[in-house]
C-alpha cells in the first residue's frame, strides 16, 4: 500500500489541499439535497417578492388613505343642494385658515383627515326628491342630507343619516358638522363683534406648522434590512451543519469517516468550508432577490436608504455577511457535533436562533451606537456594523475591531468544534458531557496546540480591547498612573493570561514559550538589529502621509508629560514591559503554537499581522500598522532562529527604549544638530547607517544560528503529534 | 500483525464503573481470520474500536504492523480496513465518488485510486451502479459498496464488525467469498459475530468472548477438545449456565 499512498503531511490542513477537495465533496454532497436547494434558492425567490407585495400593498393603502379622506354626501334635493353648499362655501376661508393652507389658494380641501373633501349627490331633476336614507343604506353615500327646516337667511335644520355601525360614515358626519360648526362660529364672532362686548374672547391662537428640511421617518426600513439578512443567511447554514455532523453520525457514515488517517480538525475544517459555502450562497440569492424585489418595485429608497442602491453598500454587506456566516456556522458547528442525532442538533439550535435574534432586534433600537464595549460583543457588533453600512455612517477602526473579534472567535469556535467532532463520546454515546470541553488534558505536551492559541486569543482580545480603555479614564489627567495602568495591564494580559492557560492545559511552559537559553553572539545580533530598526520603522511610519497637524499638539503635550516623568521609569513601562510580556505571548506562545499547525513563514506572518492589529487598536491610528508587523516579521523571525525568546526581548526593549530616549532628549540631540523634529524625515545619511548595522545584525544571527534546533517539538516527542 | 496486549475499557455510566474489555489479549497472523465470538455485550465491538484507534483503551494497548494504537493513532488507521455493519453510505454521492473520497482520505494517488476502483468493481460486481446515487441502491448493492470501501486504500489488516448482521443468504454467501478473498490476498482479518455456525466455517482460529474477558481461545478442533463440546453452541451455553467460567465483572448497559 506504501508505494500508491503520498506522504502524509505533519504540518497540519493548511500544507495540503486535500482539505479542500474533502470540502468540495461535502458541498457536492449537500448541493444534490434538495432540501438544501429549497432554502438556498426556493425562500429566498419567494420571500423577497411576498415582502415586496406586502410593503407594496402597505404604501398603496397608506397612499391612497392620505387622498380618500372624501366624503360621499347624498342630498335629498337640488334645492337642499344649493343651500347647503352655500353655507359651506361660507365656511371654507376659515377651513383654509385653520387647515394652514396659504389664504390666497383657492379654496381647495386639503384632502386629510383634518380637511377632508365632500363630493355631492344630487338628483338630476330639480323636482325630485330622494331617500336619502336608502343611498346611505346600500353605502351609495357616506353620509345623507336632508334640509329639514329654514328659510333663505336661516336658521337652518338639516337632518344627517349615517350609518351607525360605520367608521366611515361616522367620520363623514362629524366631518360635516365640524365643518357647518364653522358656520356657526363664524356668526357668532360677528354677532359679538356688532354687540362689541368690554373684553376680548378669552383664548385665540394661530397654529405654525414647521416643516422639517431632511424629513427623519420614526422608522426607517433600512435597519431591519441586515436584520432580514442575516436570518436568512442563518436558514442557510442550519441545515446544512445538522446534516454534515450529527446527521452524518445518524447515517452511519461518521464511524468509516473517523477511522480514516486524517485529523478530527481537518474533517471539520473541510465541513466548515461547505457549511460556510452554502451559507454564503444562501446570503448572495438573498441579496439579489432582495435587490431585484426593491429595484422592481421601485422600493430601493425606502429600503436602502436615500442613495437607493450602491455597490458599496452591497459589496460591504456582503462582506459582513460573509464574516457573519464563518462566525455562525463555526458556533453552530459546536452545538451539531456535540449532537448524537439530527433532533437533537435542532433542540440545541433553536436557543440559539432566538438568541442570534436578540442582537437583530437590539439594533431596531433608536440610540444604539457602536462602542468599545459593542464592537467585541459577537453578532451584536456584526449588526450594528450591517446598520451602519446602510446608514453609510461606517468607521474604520470599529470595522477592524469587529472583524478582527469576529474572525477571532469563529477559529475558537471551530477550534471547540474540532475538539467535540467525532471523539469517541459522540460516536458512541459513552460518557461524553458538556463538561469534557473544560477538561484538562491528561498528558503533558511539549507546545500549546492551535486551538489552544486560538481560544486564548479569543478571550484576550476582547479582554485587551475593554481593559486598555480602562488606565486612560482612571488615571485622568496623571501621566504616570496610566503608564503604570497600562504596564499592569500588559502584564497580565500578554504574560500572566497565557501563562496560566498554558499552564492549565499542561503545556510544557520552558518549551511552549521558548524560554530556553541562546548563544550569546544571538544576544549581539538582537541588539544590533535593535539598535538599528528604528529609522526604518520611523520612516515606514512617515510614508503614510499621516496629517502630522492633527497630532501635532497631542504629541507636544505627551511628549511634555512624558518628560516630567525619570527617564528610567519611561523605559520601564514603555520597553521593558512590553518587551517582555508582548515577546512571551506574541513570539514564545502564539508563534510556537502556530508553527505547529502551519509552515514556518505563514506562522511568522500571522503572528506579525496580529501583533501589528493589536498595537492598531491600542492606539487607535492605523498607521502603526505596516512599521508594528514589520517588526513582528524581524522578532519572528530572530525567534525562529534562535528558538528563544530572550534575544527577542533584548532587541525589542533596545528598541523602544532608544526611540524613548531619544523623545526625552530630543532638545539636546538638536541642539547638538545630530537629532530632528517628529515630523522630519530621518536624514539618509542615518537610513544607510542603520540600515548597514541591521544587515550586519541579520548576518550574524544567520551565523550564529546555523546549528540551532529550529523544529518547534522536542525530539522525543516529534511522533506523538498527530 | 495484530497483538492485543491486556487491553481494557471501562466505561462510566451513572457514577458507576462498567468493564467491557478487560485485560484482553490475543494475536492475528498475516493471511489468518481470528474470530471474536460472543453473545451481545461481549465487548466484541469495543475491541475493534480500540484496536482501529476509535475509542482510548483505559489500559493496555494494541499492536498493528509494528505500531502501538495509543502513540500513533494514524499510522494505525491508515493500515486497517473496516466493515462495518452500521455503516452508511452518503446517499447523494454516486458509489464511484464515495469510493474515490476515500481513497483521498487515505491519500491513495488518483491514478492507483482509479486502478484499485476498477479491480474491486471486478471483484465486487459493482459495475452496473457505479454511477448511481447511493439512495437508490438495494442493501445488497449498499453492501458491496461497503465492503469496496474498506478495501479501497488495500490495507494489510481488516476489522469486520458483525459482516454479515441483516443480510439474506445472498449477502452472507458474499461475505463469506470476501472473507476468502482477504485470506487469501494474506491479510490478517478479525471477525466479530455473535452467529456461531458462520465463525466455525470461515474463522481459522477464534477467541470466545464472555463479558470482556477471553475464556477459549484456539482452532475449532482445540476449542472442541479444551471444552469438552461438540458445536459452538453447546460450548457458548456452557459458559452462558456456568458462573464461575463467566466471572467477567458487571457488564449491563455498555453500548455496542
Amino acid at each position: 500500500m506504501n508505494d500508491t499512498s503520498r506522504g502524509a503531511s505533519d504540518l497540519g490542513p493548511l500544507s495540503s489541499m486535500r482539505w479542500l477537495r474533502m470540502a468540495q465533496k461535502e458541498l457536492r454532497e449537500i448541493l444534490r439535497d434538495r432540501r438544501t436547494i429549497m432554502t438556498l434558492i426556493g425562500m429566498p425567490l419567494l420571500i423577497y417578492p411576498l415582502l415586496g407585495i406586502t410593503f407594496q400593498k402597505l404604501l398603496v393603502s397608506q397612499a391612497a388613505q392620505k387622498t380618500k379622506y372624501e366624503y360621499r354626501v347624498a342630498v335629498a334635493s337640488q334645492h337642499d343642494s344649493q343651500v347647503l353648499n352655500v353655507l359651506l362655501r361660507q365656511c371654507e376661508p376659515e377651513q383654509a385658515r385653520r387647515a394652514s393652507r396659504p389664504p390666497e389658494a383657492e379654496h381647495l380641501p386639503l384632502g386629510t383627515a383634518d380637511d377632508p373633501d365632500f363630493g355631492f349627490i344630487v338628483p338630476d331633476d330639480p323636482k325630485t326628491i330622494v331617500n336619502v336614507e336608502d343611498l346611505v343604506r346600500d353605502r351609495t353615500a357616506d353620509i345623507g342630507v336632508r334640509l329639514k327646516s329654514g328659510s333663505e337667511k336661516g336658521p337652518w335644520q338639516f337632518e344627517f343619516s349615517y350609518r351607525a355601525n360605520s367608521t366611515l360614515s361616522s367620520d363623514a358626519k362629524r366631518a360635516l358638522e365640524d365643518r357647518l360648526q364653522l358656520f356657526n362660529e363664524l356668526a357668532i364672532s360677528a354677532f359679538l363683534q356688532e354687540l362689541n362686548p368690554p373684553g376680548a374672547i378669552p383664548i385665540s391662537f394661530v397654529t405654525m406648522p414647521v416643516t422639517m428640511a431632511e424629513a427623519a421617518p420614526a422608522f426607517s426600513m433600512a435597519t431591519l434590512v441586515p436584520l432580514i439578512l442575516i436570518l436568512m443567511t442563518v436558514t442557510g447554514t442550519v441545515y446544512p451543519a445538522i446534516d454534515l455532523t450529527a446527521g452524518e453520525r445518524e447515517r452511519g457514515t461518521l464511524e468509516a469517516l473517523i477511522s480514516a488517517p486524517i485529523p478530527r480538525h481537518e474533517l471539520l475544517f473541510a465541513k466548515f468550508l461547505a457549511v460556510l459555502s452554502v451559507a454564503l450562497l444562501t446570503a448572495l440569492a438573498n441579496l439579489i432577490s432582495m435587490v431585484v424585489t426593491a429595484y422592481s418595485n421601485g422600493m430601493e429608497q425606502l429600503l436602502f436608504g436615500a442613495d437607493g442602491i450602491s455597490l458599496r453598500t452591497l459589496t460591504l454587506m456582503f462582506g459582513l455577511l460573509i464574516v457573519f456566516s464563518g462566525f455562525f456556522a463555526s458556533v453552530i458547528l459546536i452545538l451539531t457535533s456535540f449532537a448524537r442525532s439530527f433532533k437533537e442538533a435542532q433542540a440545541y439550535l433553536i436557543p440559539v436562533m432566538l438568541v442570534a435574534l436578540a442582537p437583530g432586534v437590539l439594533c431596531l433600537l433608536p440610540g444604539i451606537e457602536m462602542t468599545g464595549w459593542l464592537s467585541v460583543m459577537p453578532l451584536v457588533n456584526i449588526v450594528i456594523l450591517a446598520r451602519d453600512v446602510f446608514d453609510g455612517r461606517i468607521h474604520g477602526i470599529w470595522i477592524l475591531v469587529t472583524l478582527l473579534s469576529t474572525v477571532l472567535y469563529s477559529a475558537a469556535a471551530l477550534a471547540v468544534a474540532a475538539r467535540i467532532f467525532g471523539t469517541d463520546a459522540v460516536l458512541y454515546g459513552s460518557e461524553g458531557s458538556w463538561s469534557d470541553l473544560f477538561r484538562r488534558p491528561a498528558k503533558s505536551q511539549p507546545i500549546a496546540t492551535l486551538s489552544q492559541a486560538l481560544a486564548s486569543l479569543a478571550i484576550l482580545f476582547p479582554a485587551f480591547l475593554i481593559l486598555s480603555g480602562l488606565p486612560r479614564r482612571m488615571a485622568g489627567e496623571s501621566i504616570g498612573l496610566w503608564m503604570a495602568g497600562n504596564a499592569v495591564i500588559t502584564i497580565v494580559l500578554f504574560a500572566l493570561l497565557p501563562l496560566s492557560l498554558a499552564q492549565w492545559s499542561c503545556v510544557d511552559i520552558r518549551n511552549g514559550f521558548r524560554l530556553r537559553f541562546a548563544p550569546i553572539l544571538c544576544f549581539i545580533a538582537a541588539a544590533l538589529l535593535g539598535l538599528s530598526l528604528w529609522p526604518i520603522v520611523i520612516e515606514l511610519s512617515r510614508m503614510q502621509a499621516i496629517p502630522v497637524e492633527r497630532y501635532k499638539e497631542l504629541i507636544e503635550r505627551l511628549t511634555a508629560s512624558l518628560a516630567a516623568i525619570p527617564l528610567p521609569l519611561t523605559v520601564l513601562a514603555l520597553a521593558l514591559v512590553p518587551a517582555v510580556c508582548e515577546e512571551l505571548f506574541f513570539r514564545g506562545y502564539l508563534l510556537t503554537a502556530f508553527r505547529g499547525g502551519m509552515s514556518t513563514p505563514i506562522a511568522i506572518a500571522l503572528s506579525s499581522c496580529l501583533f501589528g492589529l493589536f498595537h492598531v487598536i491600542a492606539t487607535l491610528s492605523f498607521e502603526r500598522f505596516l512599521p508594528t508587523t514589520i517588526l513582528g516579521v524581524v522578532l519572528g523571525f530572530v525567534c525562529y532562529r534562535t528558538g528563544s525568546v530572550w534575544p527577542g526581548i533584548v532587541l525589542h526593549c533596545l528598541h523602544n527604549g532608544l526611540i524613548l530616549s531619544m523623545q526625552a532628549y530630543q532638545k539636546e540631540l538638536i541642539s547638538w544638530g545630530i537629532g530632528n523634529k517628529p515630523e522630519d524625515h530621518v536624514p539618509v545619511a542615518w537610513l544607510a547607517s542603520s540600515g548597514t548595522v541591521a544587515v550586519l545584525g541579520l548576518l550574524l544571527l544567520l551565523a550564529a544560528t546555523k546549528r540551532t534546533e529550529r523544529a518547534v517539538l522536542p525530539p522525543q516527542a516529534g511522533g506523538t503529534r498527530g | 500483525m495484530i497483538t492485543v496486549d491486556q487491553l481494557t475499557r471501562h466505561f462510566q455510566s451513572g457514577g458507576k464503573t462498567l468493564v467491557a474489555v478487560d485485560r484482553l489479549s490475543f494475536s492475528v497472523r498475516a493471511g489468518e481470520v481470528y474470530g471474536l465470538l460472543g453473545p451481545n455485550g461481549a465487548g466484541k465491538t469495543t475491541t475493534l474500536r480500540m484496536i482501529l484507534g476509535l475509542l482510548q483503551p483505559t489500559s493496555g494497548d494494541a499492536i498493528v504492523d509494528g505500531h502501538a494504537v495509543t502513540c500513533f493513532p494514524d499510522e494505525v488507521k491508515r493500515r486497517i480496513g473496516l466493515v462495518s455493519a452500521s455503516a452508511g453510505l452518503y446517499q447523494w454521492l454516486t458509489p464511484r465518488e464515495m469510493l474515490l473520497f476515500f481513497a483521498d482520505l487515505y491519500s491513495v494517488t488518483p491514478a492507483a485510486a482509479e486502478q484499485r476502483l476498477q479491480s474491486l468493481t471486478e471483484l465486487l460486481d459493482l459495475k452496473v451502479f457505479l454511477d448511481q446515487r447511493c439512495s437508490t441502491l438495494s442493501t445488497g448493492q449498499k453492501q458491496r459498496v461497503t465492503l469496496a470501501r474498506a478495501l479501497m486504500h488495500d490495507p494489510p489488516i481488516m476489522l469486520l464488525d458483525e459482516p454479515t448482521r441483516g443480510l439474506d443468504i445472498v449477502g452472507t454467501h458474499m461475505i463469506f467469498e470476501y472473507i476468502g478473498h482477504l485470506r487469501s490476498q494474506g491479510k490478517a482479518v478479525v471477525v466479530s459475530t455473535h452467529r456461531l455456525d458462520e465463525a466455525s466455517q470461515i474463522c481459522d482460529r477464534m477467541g470466545l468472548l464472555h463479558k470482556g474477558t477471553l475464556k477459549y481461545e484456539g482452532t475449532f478442533a482445540e476449542l472442541q477438545q479444551a471444552t469438552g463440546c461438540l458445536s459452538l453452541f453447546e460450548m457458548f451455553l456452557k459458559l452462558l449456565n456456568h458462573p464461575s467460567l463467566g466471572a467477567g465483572r458487571q457488564l449491563e448497559g455498555v453500548p455496542e
